[in-house]
């Protein structure tokens, strides 16, 4: 059984301003590597938002584990998304806080793990090589810097599935270039890695499978 | 998961804002009026068992009870439920203190002592006012051996009256100023709230719980509580200090009123913050769906 199950998901914003997605289907089996391409507003967002339960599904259910999306209920919410590590295209670090304090904050949602949060983040910091900056807040640390930072948030519950959004698209070549070897070393360590993108070439090194998605639907790659 | 909430409740509270600053005003200020109209209350029912004190219900006894059946008398009443203490005036009592009051001209002119002995019964304090001084009176009255029993009745009803419609207003005023606080404490957290909206979609979509997510903005109420208990506490201690030094009376420092004021506090901040946190969560829930 996969690890991710989408089946015919439907999401249609109000007003109809934004793309949503329609009967979008596929699966992700554990350690696979995916690519979600498509151009902006193909609605790559709005997939790892559906995925990540922050919106509901219109149509279709979505299949997480053991978990599924229509049968949940409110107070399962959590487990379900502890089992997923989100990376924003905005990265959303708080900037009232350092790098440690942003991945300690994320820590302390999952109590089930062994060790303290502080210990858990400082580890995971270390991991993506940001252990010379753990107390630099958000403005003090570069694009790239910023990435990895959340990243290592993404990665400090230990998640099964790790949802990157645009994850390179804001950084200079050889940043990215840097990125896509941790995103890569994530994924060799068996977190399944699920990166949209509107640039695949930068992850032509990867072992990935391609999904194309276009005005809310996917199309053949 | 406590540290946890603290520390990010004293991260909130460390940034205040103008509208924390409010908030927190908003709450010294009500804490203060509720301090001081329970002291007040208090001074009201010291003055209330003070003026009941002085009123006695009087019980004029029949001619043929002599001073032993007043006696047994005397003890029957001393029983009653409301009864603090009572007291035998005889006959020759009564004309002494008529004579010192008003001279001897009413016993030259009749050549006799016309004064009935009687019973002075003084009620505890802490009775009901009306209540028990009626229903004292009427046991008393049915009591053979007992003529006739007067008491102050109409100006016993004034002092009740007057107790009450000031318990009312002090009442009515607290909860107002609470009501007030309360919604300023609401309105100050949901500002704080929309300025950290982000904390809320990072705890949320790390998988914390909405306790988890909420759980830091009820912290942030707990310490506005906190402080604005302390300060309110040192205002109302103050204010009763220069009042009784004013007055000449010994000075003390009721120092059980500080942890009243800061559970007080404490929980004005953290149930206004409650509400806000969990109305601006289910807001920001609604919208993103």
């Amino acid at each position: 059984m996969g690890l991710l199950k989408l089946l015919n998901v439907t999401f249609q914003y109000n007003g109809g301003g934004r793309s949503g997605v329609y009967g979008v289907s596929f699966s992700v089996e554990p350690g696979e590597f995916i690519l979600i391409v498509g151009k902006t507003g193909a609605g790559k967002t709005t997939l790892f938002k559906l995925i990540s339960l922050e919106i509901a599904p219109t149509a279709g259910e979505i299949i997480l584990n053991d978990f599924r999306s229509r049968e949940l209920k409110p107070k399962l919410l959590p487990q379900w998304r502890r089992r997923l590590g989100v990376v924003y295209q905005d990265f959303r670090l708080l900037r009232d806080r350092s790098a440690l304090d942003n991945v300690r904050l994320a820590a302390a949602c999952e109590r089930n793990l062994s060790g303290r949060p502080k210990a858990r983040a400082l580890k995971v910091l270390a991991r993506v090589g940001l252990s010379h900056k753990i107390h630099s807040r958000p403005d003090q640390l570069s694009a790239g810097e910023q990435q990895r930072a959340v990243i290592a948030r993404a990665l400090v519950n230990e998640p099964f599935l790790l949802l990157a959004d645009e994850p390179v698209s804001n950084l200079d070549r050889e940043t990215a270039a840097g990125i896509v070897e941790l995103l890569q070393k994530v994924n060799q360590s068996g977190t399944a890695t699920l990166v949209a993108t509107h640039q695949p070439e930068r992850f032509e090194s990867c072992k990935s499978r391609m999904i194309k998605l276009q005005d809310g639907r996917l199309v053949e790659p | 998961m406590i540290a946890f909430l603290l520390r990010e409740g004293w991260r909130n509270f460390s940034r205040l804002g103008i509208i924390g600053l409010l908030s927190l005003a908003s709450l010294t200020i009500t804490l203060s009026l509720v301090g001081l109209a329970a002291r007040g209350y208090c001074l009201v029912e010291d003055w209330k068992a003070g003026i009941l004190g002085r009123f006695e219900i009087e019980a004029f006894l029949a001619a043929e009870v002599d001073s032993s059946m007043a006696m047994e008398m005397a003890r029957e009443i001393e029983g009653m439920k409301d009864v603090d203490h009572v007291s035998y005036v005889s006959k020759e009592l009564a004309a002494r203190r008529f004579r010192a009051q008003f001279g001897d001209d009413l016993f030259d002119l009749l050549e006799y002592n016309p004064l009935p002995s009687s019973l002075v019964v003084i009620l505890k304090g802490d009775a009901d006012p009306l209540k028990s001084w009626r229903r004292s009176s009427e046991a008393i009255a049915a009591i053979p051996g007992v003529d006739d029993v007067v008491y102050e009745g109409d100006l016993l009803a004034k002092v009740d009256r007057f107790y009450r419609t000031t318990g009312l207003g002090v009442g009515i005023a607290v909860g107002l100023t609470l009501i007030v606080s309360l919604v300023l404490t609401m309105m100050s957290v949901r500002s704080v709230i929309r300025s950290r909206k982000e904390f809320i979609q990072i705890v949320s979509l790390s998988g914390g719980t909405n306790f988890m997510a909420r759980g830091p903005f009820v912290v942030l109420g707990g310490y506005y509580g906190f402080v604005s208990g302390l300060i309110a506490a040192g205002i109302v201690l103050l204010i009763d200090w220069i009042v009784k030094f004013a007055w000449g009376l010994k000075p003390s420092m009721m120092l059980w009123w500080i942890p009243a004021f800061l559970v007080c506090g404490v929980c004005i901040g953290m149930i206004g913050a409650g509400w806000a946190a969990q109305r601006q969560i289910r807001e920001y829930e609604r919208r993103a769906v």
